[in-house]
């Protein structure tokens, strides 16, 4: 093949026809390769998202009651009254049950709404 | 219409667009490997590197520039972090000794195709000269643009492109001499 020496006014022309035409050689399995790599990355990334979640789950199924019950417990008798006293004041209507009776439902409220809360997300996660 | 609906896939984490996104610029970024000095296995790497990069990152593409422009820029620093691991911390990325193009090598110039005979001369550039004529030349980007790349100035961008020209000039003359003395 007869190469001809280039003018200097086309040099350029010649330099980009010359790059232009080089064809750069790529593996033929590349592009399926790196699909299946992002596919399997996004699947680890969705089960690790999954584990996160279940342990969160876990976490306020068991942590949150306990937590919450305690602190019912341990409240003091006076701020239980108040607390009594509050919530009669919203509804404007005067409970007149003791302090205790009030402590034995608040627990039960907060350990069945967690409940049916946990019930609920772990259906929301299967699903 | 089409392309924007295919970036919107391509952001909703569809791989069907990821694949075209590599279908449509993997020769691109093979390219800067390759013009970075990276053999074949290294530029395989990198470009792999840098698909997933692009990949993790596109939710946050902004279209102010084009995407093969945002694809040049991950792809030019995925290969500059891959040199710097590379090469020892005592040597510098970019060198400006004399190389001599591999313009006279035992394959006989007679089989050799003139953009063959374009393209090795251009790789054989000091770095980082290969990399300013191709973006300019082949991909046809601009001063701004390649400073944009490469993350440097635009005048040294026209000193690059100045002084690769004037080797390039050089050693495709002497090729040209040389081949007009062989037939």
């Amino acid at each position: 093949m007869r190469i001809e020496k280039p003018n200097p006014n086309d040099f350029d022309a010649l330099l980009m026809a010359g790059l232009k035409n080089h064809t750069i050689n790529v593996p033929p399995d590349f592009a399926q390769k790196l699909r299946t790599r992002i596919q399997q990355q996004d699947y680890a990334a969705a089960l690790a998202a999954i584990k996160m979640k279940e342990r969160l789950l876990l976490a306020t199924m068991i942590l949150l009651p306990l937590a919450l019950v305690a602190v019912a417990l341990f409240i003091p008798q006076q701020v239980m009254t108040q607390l009594t006293v509050s919530i009669a004041d919203i509804y404007h209507s005067f409970l007149p049950k003791p302090a205790s009776a009030l402590r034995q439902w608040l627990i039960i409220v907060v350990a069945a709404a967690l409940l049916l809360y946990g019930l609920f997300d772990s259906f929301l996660t299967e699903n | 219409m089409k392309d924007t609906g295919w970036l919107e896939r391509l952001r909703a984490r569809d791989h069907s667009a990821f694949a075209e996104l590599v279908q449509r610029h993997q020769q691109q970024v093979f390219l800067c490997c390759f013009a970075l000095g990276l053999d074949a296995h290294q530029a395989e790497d990198v470009a792999g590197e840098t698909f997933l990069a692009a990949w993790k990152s596109i939710p946050s593409f902004n279209a102010k520039s084009k995407l093969s422009t945002w694809l040049w820029v991950i792809a030019y620093h995925k290969t500059m972090d891959f040199l710097r691991k590379k090469r020892p911390a005592s040597e510098g990325i970019y060198y400006d000794e004399q190389v001599v193009p591999d313009t006279d090598s035992s394959r006989p110039l007679e089989t050799a195709s003139r953009d063959e005979v374009i393209w090795s001369a251009v790789k054989n550039l000091p770095q980082p000269w290969p990399l300013v004529v191709i973006l300019f030349y082949r991909e046809e980007k601009s001063v701004a643009e390649i400073a944009a790349i490469m993350d440097i100035p635009k005048n040294t961008v026209k000193i690059h492109l100045y002084r690769a020209r004037q080797k390039l000039k050089e050693s495709l003359n002497s090729l040209w001499k040389d081949e007009s003395k062989c037939v």
